[in-house]
């Protein structure tokens, strides 16, 4: 490709330089022809009778002897050949001649070919003796065989030079294709090296030509995304594995000693029932977790309503009621339950009530575990700039910074010694976060340790959140 | 009443024909498509529990089948809940579905439903024992003995006694009186029952409300 270019520029040139090269020389042998004309109409002048150019030929043959192309002619008007100088043995050039008291120029001659074929430029004009009598006809032509040959080699060279020097480019630039693609192909080598066991390979940037290494940094970018991403699978999948361990330990362990030896039928009973326990806790985070996956593929539909924020507050407030009075925890719907921005005295949003009751339950249910006896839970429902924020804070030792941007992945746990997977098996703020999502929201967490945590749950407002969340829903299957 | 259950798993329909036999019907159990789909179509069932996933012939072929002939309700049976098999399931012409694993006491309550003919006339006076329940002045009374309740209180013992000697799984209770409809791993719904047994039962010698351990709770008077 790039030597079929290189190929037809050079071309072009050639052919260029080819013309006006022909041009000039034409031009030169032209001005040859006038000149020899007006040299010969000068000695005509100088020229007393026919008869005088008859006895001294040499006088007008050395006008045109030193230039064995150089054809000249004289004739008399009746046709008698005065003197013919290189004169073919063909026709003559023909042609009206230029009268004698016109000045000769280039516009008398014309294309002539020789009788052999070899073209020519050829012109005729006549001119006057010193009598002003008598007129002799002068016929000068320049075979430019010396031209063609000129033309020709030089044609040639055109043609060798141009395909040579197409060659030369090719050559060249297949050279520098390969020395500039060099660092690509490092690059492409760096690439095939990442595998999903080697996903830490990284391409090396400084290696890259300036021009690349934007192209090298975004990949990179790319790179440590997917490595992050795939090592959260990886933990992910190890995590499910090490949750299901106790709960099947436990129903193999209780289930074998049990069968030992024989027992009584209330033994038997309080057996399968604690087996049960052990099946539902099995049968709730295999639910969980598929929920999860159909929330991270947008496969929930989304039932939305219009929902009274604070209301909902309150019927969860109902709900963990009496298991909060139980541990001593008491639960308030507190604060602004008002519009910050608005006279409305109700929140309304727009939400799935099943899922947005499962978020709040979620949170509701972490909060009551972390606070201690005697303390209060704040519920809470606000608007601010477009947003409902429905927030859960509770009193209590509080989460450590380093693990608050950790706190909504799947199977966390600020406390690793804490085992007690009979609760949510570290699945439960993860599907807060899912709920969010799906809802074209987002979970938000805020620790001070010693004093309060506050978990949110943000969701677009009514009317705004119809275009908010319209991606959201877009996403999902009917 | 008699019910075919359709399903291949051994273990799954073994435990499905005892316990819907011990709660009173009489129960064929078909182990394949072909055998189910031959069998409803002869008829004299009142109910079919249908397992998708079946060698042969599947769930949904059955049922298309099924359907040429038969009008008899249909349960489905599935692990795969995804939206597009319910809707699939329904619209070949399902009455129910349930997805597994699923509480034994929520099969029982989807089979009783569906076998209940006409629209369920709600009461409003129950009557159990000395327990009395006015349900629409809300007021319940034992041994003449007015009995204060809260509203979800109220709700919670008003479910018990209209599905009386039914066992209701917590899940169940959850959905029923606070519209939570999954499964909770709190222990909310127990604490909520030991709160209306203090209030009903506790000053009573006569118990009526009983806990099925790892089933769930049942109101039934018992010797």
């Amino acid at each position: 490709m790039f030597a079929a270019m290189t190929l037809v520029t050079l071309g072009a040139v050639g052919t260029y330089l080819y013309l006006s090269l022909a041009t000039e020389l034409r031009e030169q042998d032209d001005e040859e022809l006038v000149t020899t004309v007006e040299a010969a109409r000068h000695r005509l002048l100088e020229t007393a009778t026919i008869q005088e150019i008859r006895d001294k030929p040499y006088v007008f043959r050395n006008l045109a002897s030193q230039r064995e192309n150089l054809v000249l002619v004289l004739r008399t008007l009746d046709g008698e050949t005065l003197l013919a100088v290189h004169a073919p043995s063909a026709p003559l050039p023909a042609s009206p001649p230029v009268p004698g008291g016109t000045p000769f120029t280039d516009n008398g001659l014309h294309d002539w070919q020789t009788g052999e074929g070899t073209p020519s430029r050829a012109g005729v004009a006549t001119g006057r003796l010193s009598n002003r009598i008598d007129q002799v006809e002068i016929i000068v032509a320049l075979t430019s065989g010396e031209r063609a040959t000129v033309l020709r080699n030089y044609r040639a060279r055109v043609v060798e030079a141009s395909l040579a020097g197409a060659l030369a480019a090719a050559l060249l630039g297949m050279l520098l294709a390969r020395a500039g693609l060099r660092p690509l192909r490092r690059l492409a080598a760096d690439a095939e090296a990442v595998t999903v066991n080697r996903l830490q390979t990284r391409l090396n940037a400084k290696a890259a030509p300036f021009e690349l290494q934007e192209l090298v940094t975004s990949i990179n970018g790319m790179l440590d995304r997917i490595e992050d991403g795939f090592q959260r699978l990886t933990q992910f999948s190890a995590d499910v594995a090490h949750d299901l361990r106790t709960p099947i330990s436990n129903l193999l362990g209780q289930s074998q000693v049990a069968l030992s030896k024989p027992r009584s039928a209330e033994e038997y009973q309080a057996l399968l029932a604690s087996n049960v326990e052990e099946f539902e806790r099995l049968a709730r985070m295999v639910e969980n977790m598929l929920f999860l996956a159909r929330a991270d593929n947008a496969q929930i539909a989304l039932k939305t309503e219009n929902i009274d924020g604070g209301r909902e507050l309150d019927s969860i407030a109902e709900y963990f009621f009496g298991m909060a009075e139980d541990r001593a925890v008491s639960i308030k719907v507190c604060g602004r339950a008002i519009g910050a921005d608005s006279g409305e005295s109700r929140i309304q949003l727009l939400a799935d009530p099943s899922l947005l009751r499962r978020a709040l339950h979620n949170l509701l249910a972490n909060a009551i575990r972390y606070t201690p006896p005697g303390g209060t839970i704040c519920l809470d429902a606000e608007r601010r700039a477009g947003e409902v924020f429905l927030s859960v804070s509770n009193p209590g030792p509080g989460i450590e910074a380093q693990h608050l941007p950790h706190l909504f992945d799947r199977f966390y746990r600020a406390d690793p010694s804490r085992s007690d997977s009979a609760f949510s098996a570290g699945l439960g703020l993860a599907i807060v976060q899912s709920i969010a999502r799906l809802h074209g929201g987002r979970a938000e967490v805020e620790s001070h340790p010693g004093e309060t945590t506050v978990f949110r749950l943000v969701l677009p407002v009514v009317g705004e959140a119809a275009g908010a969340t319209g991606g959201a829903r877009k996403a999902v299957q009917p | 009443m008699r019910i075919l259950v359709v399903e291949d798993e051994p273990k799954t329909g073994d435990y499905l024909r005892k316990g819907l036999t011990e709660s009173g019907y009489v129960v064929d159990l078909a182990t394949t498509g072909r055998d189910g789909l031959f069998q409803a179509s002869e008829g004299g069932y009142e109910l079919v529990v249908l397992d998708v996933m079946l060698p042969g012939i599947d769930g949904w072929e059955v049922i298309r089948e099924l359907r040429k002939t038969s009008e008899t309700p249909v349960l489905f049976l599935t692990a795969r809940d995804e939206v597009e098999d319910r809707v699939r399931g329904l619209e070949l012409g399902a009455d129910d579905y349930l997805v597994k694993p699923f509480a034994f006491a929520e099969l029982l309550a989807r089979v009783r439903t569906l076998l209940r003919r006409g629209p369920v006339r709600e009461l409003e006076h129950i009557e159990i024992a000395d327990l009395s329940i006015d349900v629409l002045k809300r007021r319940v009374t034992r041994q003449e003995h007015r009995i204060d309740l809260t509203p979800k209180e109220f709700t919670l013992l008003h479910l018990l006694a209209r599905r009386q000697g039914e066992v209701l799984s917590r899940s169940q209770i959850a959905s029923q009186v606070w519209d939570m409809n999954f499964d909770s791993d709190t222990n909310v719904v127990d604490v909520a029952v030991r709160r209306l047994r203090a209030k009903v039962d506790d000053p009573f010698s006569l118990k009526l409300i009983h806990t099925m351990r790892g089933m769930g709770y049942v109101l039934e008077v018992r010797a």
